[in-house]
């Protein structure tokens, strides 16, 4: 049975695999994210994001039984936090010294889809309207 | 009204985020007698200086809160403060492992990038410290049942 995923999931994915795709390319000069002296630092958000990504698509292809609740955050808490600090990591390098390259700038444009979709789904999530939150009860 | 008991997470939070802050200013590379701090755009500043704000905003909500007078929110963004310092600490713990990892030839590493990292490992302890002390709210626990 196939699942047809949501606006938000469909943004989490193609971020996910757009910030992995552009770790390939040229990040700074003629190196990648996994190239000397980028890698790590440069491959954390591709790494970030593409584990999002699968994760998403597991969830939503392959009913895939995920923890409910990891380290008690909600899945759109994971999201919107990793989303959050991929994208922050992304501006942060836009701010380094050195000219940035092609993978650069679709790893940026990735973060900002990934956090942007982080960002929906959250808003569509019931964690959106605050921790203890319970709803009324008849009583 | 006084400042409130500090607990064991606490104090971890508030000396990690000092040695974060400290440390930031000592050699983070060093290249003979050249060094540069987690400051300078040799270190990819801001990336480097990130970990250290992440852990200022720890100690500072550990502190105000502790220490002095607030009204700070429960929850941001619907998360609670125990999973804000969960995502700071392990996120600045995650950074600066990678700054440890990463090649630097024919540079070395500093005494600062050492304490940053002690600094981050203490901040993600302290969080993790610090939900077991208190239990996340609004996270995994059960409802109290309703007498109704």
């Amino acid at each position: 049975m196939t699942t047809t995923p949501s606006t938000p999931k469909i943004l989490l994915m193609a971020g996910g695999a757009v910030l992995l795709l552009g770790s390939f390319l040229d990040f700074a000069g003629e190196t990648s994210a996994w190239g000397e002296g980028a890698f790590p630092i440069a491959t954390l958000p591709a790494l970030l994001g593409a584990a999002i990504a699968v994760v998403v698509a597991l969830a939503t292809f392959a009913n895939a039984t995920l923890s409910e609740r990891p380290m008690g955050f909600t899945w759109s808490q994971v999201y919107v936090v990793v989303g959050s600090f991929v994208a922050l990591q992304m501006v942060g390098w836009l701010i380094t010294e050195g000219d940035k390259e092609a993978g650069f700038f679709l790893m940026f444009v990735g973060a900002g889809v990934l956090f942007a979709g982080a960002l929906m789904h959250f808003r569509e999530s019931p964690a959106a309207a605050g921790p203890g939150t319970a709803p009324p009860t008849p009583f | 009204m006084g400042a409130k008991k500090l607990t064991t997470s606490d104090i971890i939070i508030l000396a990690g985020g000092g040695v974060m802050l400290i440390a930031s200013f000592l050699p983070f590379y060093k290249l003979g007698d050249f060094s540069e701090s987690a400051w300078s755009k040799v270190s990819l500043f801001p990336i480097s200086w990130f970990p250290m704000v992440f852990g200022l905003v720890m100690a500072g909500h550990v502190a105000v809160t502790k220490l002095g007078r607030s009204n700070l929110p429960t929850s941001v963004l619907g998360l609670t403060w125990d999973q804000v310092h969960l995502a700071l600490g392990s996120f600045a713990a995650l950074t600066m492992l990678c700054f440890l990892i990463r090649s630097v030839d024919p540079v070395e590493r500093g005494i600062g990038l050492f304490l940053m990292v002690l600094g981050s490992i203490a901040l993600v302890v302290g969080a993790v410290v610090r939900t077991k002390e208190a239990p996340l709210a609004g996270g995994a626990g059960p409802v109290p049942p309703s007498p109704f």
